[in-house]
């Protein structure tokens, strides 16, 4: 891959997030207008940003959470 | 109520020795740390002992958390350090990613049309076959990268809870995200190249 790309990885890895300003911002603006596969690099890295948070959210299991909460109120009174 | 007052409303129980606290903190944290330590363990027993140590820890020595950050934050850090140093125990695992492991190997590295990886993040759910891809693909990241991408990408903290929660600089949570990322995505490529 070129050195050019190596170098401006970080920054358009930062780019999707939004934290380039000024001069940064910038070059990466215009390595995404010269080349395609700099577009595509950071869509795709978006996509995957995205989809990551859309994976399901599943919750703890009821009878994990009893047992931990057994556990808990067992120290406590062993505390007292 | 919102979550900050709920949780100065559980650490005043719990500092008064009544039981219930603890119960509020398994209810509104269970949920969360049990997602997080079952993507750090891989599996759901080792998340139910990484729970159960962290759940304890804090019992222990919630006298030392002072109430400058989120309880949140404070218990993924004990949960945090318990998954680390499971993964430390182990050999043979790369420590973090450098930036050499994310970088295309070569130029056209991503072939396919940006509308191929159309992953629709207006749906609320992925398909099953990709949840599955992704959920894979974050098991091979490194564990330092991976408590990071999960608890920016999949459980929503901002940089500086992340940063808060794992006792690291927003600098570092940062590149941590963005090579974890891109890794994910590399070992994605394959799946959305496939068609």
């Amino acid at each position: 891959m070129e050195e050019e790309c190596r170098e401006l990885a970080e920054k358009c890895f930062a780019y999707i997030d939004g934290e380039l300003s000024g001069d940064e911002l910038e070059a990466v603006l215009a390595r995404m207008e010269k080349y395609e596969c700099c577009r595509r690099c950071i869509d795709t890295l978006r996509e995957t940003r995205d989809s990551l948070g859309h994976l399901k959210k599943d919750d703890i299991p009821e009878s994990m959470k009893e047992r931990l909460k057994a556990r808990l109120r067992e120290k406590c009174q062993i505390r007292e | 109520m919102n979550e900050e007052s709920d949780e100065k409303r559980m650490l005043d129980l719990i500092r008064a020795g009544d039981a219930t606290g603890f119960d509020l903190m398994v209810e509104s944290y269970g949920p969360m740390l049990y997602r997080y330590a079952v993507r750090m363990c891989g599996d759901v027993t080792e998340a139910e002992d990484t729970l159960q140590d962290t759940f304890l820890t804090a019992q222990e020595k919630i006298g030392q958390f002072r109430g400058e950050g989120r309880l949140r934050n404070w218990l993924f850090r004990i949960a945090g350090n318990s998954c680390l140093q499971k993964h430390r125990s182990r050999q043979g695992q790369k420590a973090e990613l450098r930036l050499d492991d994310v970088l295309p190997a070569a130029e056209g590295l991503i072939n396919q049309e940006p509308s191929k990886w159309q992953l629709k993040p207006d749906e609320q759910m992925l398909s099953a076959e990709l949840s599955e891809k992704l959920e894979r693909a974050i098991a091979r990241v490194p564990p330092t990268n991976r408590s990071v991408l999960i608890l920016r990408d999949v459980e929503g903290l901002n940089t500086r809870e992340t940063a808060e929660a794992l006792e690291i600089t927003e600098e570092t949570v940062k590149v941590r995200l963005h090579r974890a990322r891109a890794y994910v995505r590399n070992l994605l490529k394959d799946y959305f190249e496939e068609d």
